[in-house]
């Protein structure tokens, strides 16, 4: 340590703050050129559209925009841009419009240029072309897609299975046969979002949901019960009933809430006799879905419940009790006064529930 | 050994220390701060097929309870709970808790939002003061609010009690005065339903500066640089520890603090760890740093996620009196948490936890002050004796400042990378000005006032100290927000 080195090391900072600082207004100078070109792509293709006529509908070809537009397209940087900005416009227009975009897409060859970019090593970049081939419902890329539905990469396989759906719906959930990752519940939601912009399937649903709730991979059997749940499939209480002596707890949570949804008569009960083997979470969740389905004839059971050692179990319990029976609140009332804690305040927050 | 040789080695040993801590600590600063490029990079390029309306439309989101613990906050309360009812998700829960205001928060609540008292059994799975009662609007438009009203415990208390209140399994705690950004909640939820084998158990966003900001029915319209120096200065911090700290420590996964003004935690977990500790004025840190040493000792994979994003909006103190109030808690929060846990100081059984997050936290946030304080007391013991060599000193000391301030424009470079608030070059200009004054006027009141925290736990001070809020830039009605509000609720790290 001599003073050589610190002035040495004061220039390096000094340098390093010279190029920072150049860094950043380089940034903020290339961020408001692609802004303004993004206005003028903006602009120019809406003004395209407004009077995008179809020159030739049965070669599916469209008037160009202008040249100067054209000619921006030989930069790379820009012709993302452009990408960009007609999967903006993709998702605001429909119908013909819609139609003209994906043309146009195609005309410009930016098709090609997202074909050349799934061959890239860059997760970014693939999962990229990826979107923009099914956003801009290229089903030639549906093979080259499919492909990538068990890959690596989280957002690779993410997007190409979403990309599978949005381009032939209902037919594209085979791609469940096949995954060995876990599809997270974010994914799903995802999934069923794409599903529920196509026609009901009966068919595919039939013959599949079955299989997949009896898949090795439980985030599948997951996603098959919310299925059955979104599409009314009662046809599958019994398989899903099955799931309620799944080992991994989410799947029994949702086994319960599907069989909620697809109830029959004996859904209460099937609830009770599984109770006793849940954790606590879903006992929870057993009482939340057994509220608007039970009966007189659960009273005994949920009786017996008020002497759980847990008050939020004792509370959710007093509630369905309140509400399938028409002695049920008395019943509360009468636990009240012999045992007046909790009981009594219990009682209390119940009748008041029910009074509002 | 002649005086003079002893007195000569104790201030070489000094400056060697002073010299090699200082190397330790931009080494550490450095490398979290380019480890966090990467993040952020893949942060970036995920946004792009992110589309979180989904999220909200769908009916398998989760379910959330809002806590807001309030605190003499009567003349903004209105404002901001109805900015809290207005938040962009489907399924959720309010619950404001009156932490036994003096003023008339209350009386303000029930006429403003038809309030009535209701029988209510709470499950108090965390103990906590007593509640006076739960209170619900007889107005349908408002069935989601719950307002409980409790004797003062602090904020953790009032969190607590919110805990045992609320109903569903994600909490999220925040201060009833922050704005939110209007996807806040989507962003903060998202994380939980990406969990598949490793259980996420908390997750925290970037907080933000919102004074001279414009604010409208509780939503930020403009975002404008704050024209006063110390909310920007505070700018430029918040700049640099959320883009660049929290970001690379969670990329390492060795997050410690999320922020108590706007956090979403698994209640599952909070409630195993006994909720927020009321033994500590950094309640939001240690809440943290429980869950994960719990998690750790039940050997769970588990991870507290961070989002880059702008989420969440609070004003900064604008005055040195409040500055140093606020820094002195943070001060004895950090102390507090830290000796809670030192148990898992270098303990390999803490993985990295134990042998790094708590170390770095240890010996840079807790100990770097410390050092810079009885540092800069011998260097004026020695120059009084005449034995400082001047030529050295003073090029150490610029080494050290020109180092703060590489540390400063890289973390102004990756905010504009990151396409965050500040896009104008003028806004940019006046960060990077802001931050040349840095180490002469902001940072040593800074240290002094983190010092003057070390000292008054000595002294064993308790307990907040007051905030005074000036209130944000309204465009709406004058009346919706306090001009001047005394609050001990508003930690904003």
């Amino acid at each position: 340590m001599n003073e050589n080195t610190l002035i040495a090391g004061i220039e390096v900072f000094i340098f390093s703050i010279i190029i920072i600082l150049a860094f950043t207004y380089g940034t903020l100078y290339i961020k408001k050129k692609k802004f303004v070109y993004q206005k003028y792509l903006h602009k120019n293709l809406e003004d395209w559209l407004s009077t995008g006529i179809i020159e030739d509908a049965d070669k599916n070809v469209v008037a160009l925009p202008t040249l100067k537009f054209l000619l921006l397209l030989k930069n790379p940087i820009l012709r993302q841009l452009t990408i960009n900005e007609l999967l903006a416009l993709k998702r605001t227009f429909w119908g013909d419009a819609a139609k003209n975009i994906t043309v146009l897409y195609v005309q410009l060859g930016l098709k090609d240029f997202s074909l050349k970019k799934m061959k890239s090593n860059k997760w970014h970049v693939k999962a990229r072309a990826i979107q923009e081939l099914y956003l801009m419902q290229q089903r030639e890329a549906l093979p080259r897609i499919y492909k990538n539905v068990n890959s690596q990469n989280e957002f690779i396989r993410m997007e190409a299975q979403i990309g599978i759906i949005h381009l032939i719906g209902f037919d594209g959930l085979r791609f469940l046969n096949v995954i060995d990752n876990k599809l997270t519940e974010w994914q799903q939601i995802k999934l069923l979002d794409q599903l529920s912009k196509f026609p009901l399937n009966e068919d595919i649903l039939a013959a599949d949901i079955p299989r997949w709730l009896k898949s090795p991979n439980e985030t599948v059997i997951m996603f098959a019960m919310k299925l059955v749940d979104r599409y009314h499939r009662y046809s599958e209480y019994d398989n899903v009933a099955a799931c309620l002596s799944h080992e991994v707890e989410p799947v029994r949570k949702q086994a319960v809430n599907t069989l909620h949804r697809i109830q029959n008569e004996n859904t209460a009960q099937l609830f009770i006799a599984q109770y006793d083997k849940e954790t606590y979470f879903n006992k929870l969740n057993i009482l939340n879905n057994l509220e608007d389905i039970a009966t007189e004839k659960e009273s005994e059971f949920l009786t017996r419940l008020l002497q759980e050692p847990n008050d939020t179990l004792k509370l959710r319990a007093a509630r369905i009790l309140a509400k399938c029976h028409s002695k049920g609140l008395k019943t509360l009332e009468h636990a009240g006064q012999l045992q007046a804690v909790p009981y009594q305040q219990i009682y209390l927050h119940i009748k008041g529930e029910m009074a509002r | 050994m002649s005086w003079s040789y002893i007195v000569h080695l104790i201030f070489t040993f000094f400056l060697f220390g002073i010299f090699v801590y200082a190397i330790f600590l931009m080494v550490s600063y450095l490398g979290i701060s380019l480890y966090s490029i990467g993040e952020t990079d893949k942060y970036i390029h995920k946004n792009v097929f992110t589309d979180f309306s989904v999220l909200a439309s769908s009916s398998y989101a989760p379910t959330l309870s809002i806590i807001a613990p309030a605190y003499n906050e009567g003349k903004g309360i209105v404002e901001n709970v109805r900015s809290l009812l207005a938040i962009y998700y489907s399924s959720l829960e309010v619950i404001v808790v009156n932490d036994g205001s003096k003023d008339d928060s209350m009386e303000i609540l029930i006429n403003a939002y038809e309030l009535e008292k209701v029988d209510y059994f709470i499950h108090y799975q965390i103990s906590t003061e007593n509640v006076k009662g739960v209170y619900k609007s007889k107005n349908p438009l408002f069935n989601k609010l719950i307002v409980v009203d409790k004797e003062n415990g602090g904020k953790s208390d009032a969190l607590n009690a919110g805990i045992n209140v609320s109903t569903n399994n994600y909490i999220v705690c925040i201060d009833a005065d922050c704005v939110l950004e209007q996807d806040a909640m989507l962003k903060m939820v998202k994380p939980f339903l990406e969990q598949t084998d490793v259980r996420v158990i908390a997750s925290g966003g970037v907080l933000r500066i919102a004074n001279s900001c414009i604010v409208e029915n509780g939503r930020l319209v403009k975002v404008i640089m704050q024209k006063e120096y110390l909310p920007r200065m505070q700018s430029l911090e918040y700049i640099r520890a959320f883009i660049l700290g929290r970001m690379g420590w969670s990329r390492l996964n060795g997050l410690l603090l999320i922020s108590g003004a706007f956090g979403v935690f698994d209640k599952e977990i909070v409630i195993k760890c006994g909720g927020y500790s009321t033994q500590t004025v950094g309640e939001d840190m240690e809440l943290v740093v429980r869950m994960r040493r719990y998690l750790e000792e039940q050997k769970m994979k588990y991870k507290v996620v961070y989002i880059p994003d702008p989420l969440c909006w609070t004003e900064a103190p604008n005055t040195f009196k409040i500055l140093g109030r606020q820094r002195n808690r943070w001060a004895r929060g950090l102390y507090e948490t830290l000796r809670m846990h030192r148990r898992m100081f270098f303990n390999p059984k803490y993985r990295l936890l134990g042998m790094l997050s708590y170390p770095f936290w240890f010996f840079f946030e807790l100990g770097g002050p410390l050092v810079e304080f009885f540092g800069f007391i011998f260097f004026i013991v020695f120059a009084l004796t005449g034995m400082i060599d001047w030529n050295f000193s003073l090029l150490l000391i610029l080494f050290v400042i020109f180092f703060a301030y590489t540390y400063s424009a890289f973390a102004i470079y990756m905010d504009v990378y990151t396409d965050k608030e500040y896009k104008k070059r003028k806004d940019v200009l006046q960060l990077i000005l802001t931050s040349f004054t840095e180490p002469f006027y902001f940072h040593p009141y800074i240290v002094v006032s983190t010092v003057r925290g070390y000292f008054d736990l000595f002294r064993k001070k308790k307990g907040w100290g007051e905030m005074t809020r000036e209130g944000f830039t309204q465009t709406s009605t004058p009346t919706t927000k306090p001009n001047s509000v005394t609050t001990h609720a508003g930690q904003i790290s």
